[in-house]
């Protein structure tokens, strides 16, 4: 399911507009962005959480050719999936 | 967590504020996004939103797993899970911090090198085989430079202590010019000829002038010989070793520099010392041998000192007599040396400074003004053990005794508890290997345990 079908998708269920499905969509977003980028971690109960982590720096090397690199320390946006949505997804599945 | 964490509501919040909504239909969208993402996942589709990235749902298989603190052997069921992969361009606003760092090889032009090594490790073990060699090499010559630098030690040993042989000096003199200029000539051929080739050539002639060098004389260079030969030998194995000629070369030098430098102060000491030393010397020894009979009156009056007076001002007096008394004898043997002059040039270095002294600071009133330390004395304790740890021999307990006359009412009954002041007596009269002292301090222990 690409944006486009996720927009009707939701304007359907809040009975909105697409362009008010698509506003509300991009500013969730943009918080979204804003307060992971501000190093916060933002979690919904019912979903799950996202999260900055920081992957420390490293020796890595080649298997095949003993290159030895150090890889820089970076910084990743992790999701976690709530324990809510794990079991909605086992039971369903089983 | 450190990091703060914002709940649902605070964004249901924030969105609200964005778009100047209630918060009602924020939290409404926020809810139908979820569950609409919820059951695309469901569906077994993937789900994308535009600048986030993708939700997908993986399905983990079962899998077997030990219980570490059981050993048992339990299966974790499989389960769904979903996986978020972010938008490259939310990832890289993310990683904005660290995104000047990129990877570095560290160690990437060794690695081939290495590789070529490999091949050429093989022909490298001889070479480094003539390394250890030349390692092995040069922890002989040093050992043999050390045997060298003793060896020295001895003979200048050999000067000082010639007072026992008297001729052997002279002997020893001639001997010793023929060394150096032998190490002479080995110092200049090394230098003329610096190609190793030659350098042996000239090695096989030191080797040969050395030989009937040595069977010429005697014992003294054959202690040479053997600490010679192993270095031609060594030099022979490893003729390219510059290096350690150059190092040779030096040691020589010095060598040779040590041995002159050793015969001129001796020579300066025979001159100085053979006019005044040696007839103190020979008076000493007159008086020990031929003038018994002096001795025995010093003895007496000596004996006197202490049996007849309890005070110290008369034994001083007494004792100023005695030393009268042997200085007479002194006097009349001066004669005697003047007949034998060619003989105090050969017994020059006999005669020492401790001679001559001993028996002045022997009859010196000995004042015990430094002291070592303090012993109190516990249940058992002697003088003799103290005197062994102090001076190194138990027959000076007599100085310690001495010192503490005072506290000490008799040397073999001391009141445990007794601190004893350890004196600091003069070296020359306790050195305990020389009879003498040992004679003397007989004499005082005789005296102060014969007296009760």
């Amino acid at each position: 399911m690409n944006h486009k079908e996720l927009i009707a998708k939701l304007s359907e269920r809040n009975n909105v507009s697409k362009s008010e499905a698509e506003m509300l969509l991009d500013t969730f977003v943009a918080t979204l962005k804003t307060q992971l980028l501000d190093g916060k971690a933002v979690g919904f109960q019912s979903f799950g959480s996202f999260e900055v982590r920081k992957k420390e720096d490293r020796l890595s090397v080649h298997p095949a050719t003993q290159i030895r690199t150090l890889i820089p320390p970076k910084l990743v946006l992790n999701f976690k999936q709530s324990t809510i949505l794990k079991d909605k997804l086992n039971a369903i599945k089983q | 967590m450190s990091k703060d964490k914002i709940s649902s509501q605070e964004m249901v919040e924030q969105i609200a504020a964005k778009l100047s909504v209630s918060k009602r239909v924020a939290e409404e969208f926020l809810k139908s996004l979820f569950a609409e993402i919820e059951e695309t996942l469901l569906k077994g589709e993937a789900v994308k939103i535009k600048n986030l990235g993708t939700f997908k749902l993986q399905w983990n298989e079962p899998r077997k797993s030990v219980n570490v603190q059981t050993g048992e052997v339990i299966t974790i069921e499989g389960y769904n899970k979903v996986t978020f992969t972010p938008d490259s361009e939310l990832k890289e606003a993310v990683n904005e911090p660290y995104s000047h760092l990129e990877p570095v090889e560290l160690d990437g032009q060794e690695i081939p090198s290495f590789e070529i090594e490999k091949p050429d490790s093989i022909p490298a073990e001889p070479l480094r085989n003539l390394n250890e060699q030349a390692s092995e090499i040069r922890d002989i010559l040093s050992e043999i430079n050390a045997l060298s630098a003793s060896k020295t030690a001895e003979n200048s040993a050999l000067i000082d202590n010639t007072p026992d042989i008297p001729d052997y000096d002279l002997v020893l003199i001639d001997e010793e010019e023929p060394t150096i200029e032998e190490n002479k000539s080995e110092i200049e051929e090394p230098e003329a000829t610096p190609q190793p080739e030659i350098i042996e050539q000239s090695q096989y002639t030191e080797k040969e002038s050395e030989k009937p060098y040595s069977s010429a004389n005697d014992d003294e260079v054959k202690i040479d010989e053997p600490a010679e030969e192993p270095k031609v030998s060594v030099t022979t194995l490893v003729p390219a070793q510059l290096p350690l000629r150059k190092k040779r070369k030096g040691l020589r030098i010095i060598i040779g520099l040590f041995i002159t430098v050793l015969i001129i102060t001796g020579g300066v000491y025979i001159a100085y010392f053979s006019s005044s030393c040696l007839r103190c010397w020979i008076e000493y020894d007159l008086l020990s041998e031929t003038n018994r009979q002096k001795i025995s009156d010093f003895k007496s009056s000596f004996t006197g000192w202490f049996t007849g007076s309890n005070t110290f001002e008369k034994s001083d007096s007494t004792k100023v007599e005695g030393s009268q008394k042997i200085t007479l004898p002194e006097k009349v043997t001066e004669p005697e040396i003047a007949t034998e002059p060619e003989q105090t040039i050969d017994e020059t270095s006999v005669t020492t400074e401790e001679t001559d002294s001993f028996d002045i600071v022997f009859k010196n009133r000995r004042n015990y003004s430094e002291f070592l330390g303090e012993e109190a004395i516990s249940d058992g304790m002697r003088l003799t053990n103290i005197a062994q740890h102090y001076y190194g021999k138990k027959e000076f307990w007599v100085y310690i005794y001495e010192a503490n006359q005072d506290n000490i009412v008799h040397p073999d009954r001391i009141t445990p508890g007794t601190v004893v002041r350890i004196p600091k007596v003069d070296r020359r009269l306790i050195d305990k290997k020389d009879p003498r002292c040992l004679q003397k301090a007989k004499e005082l222990h005789d005296l102060y345990v014969g007296k009760k």
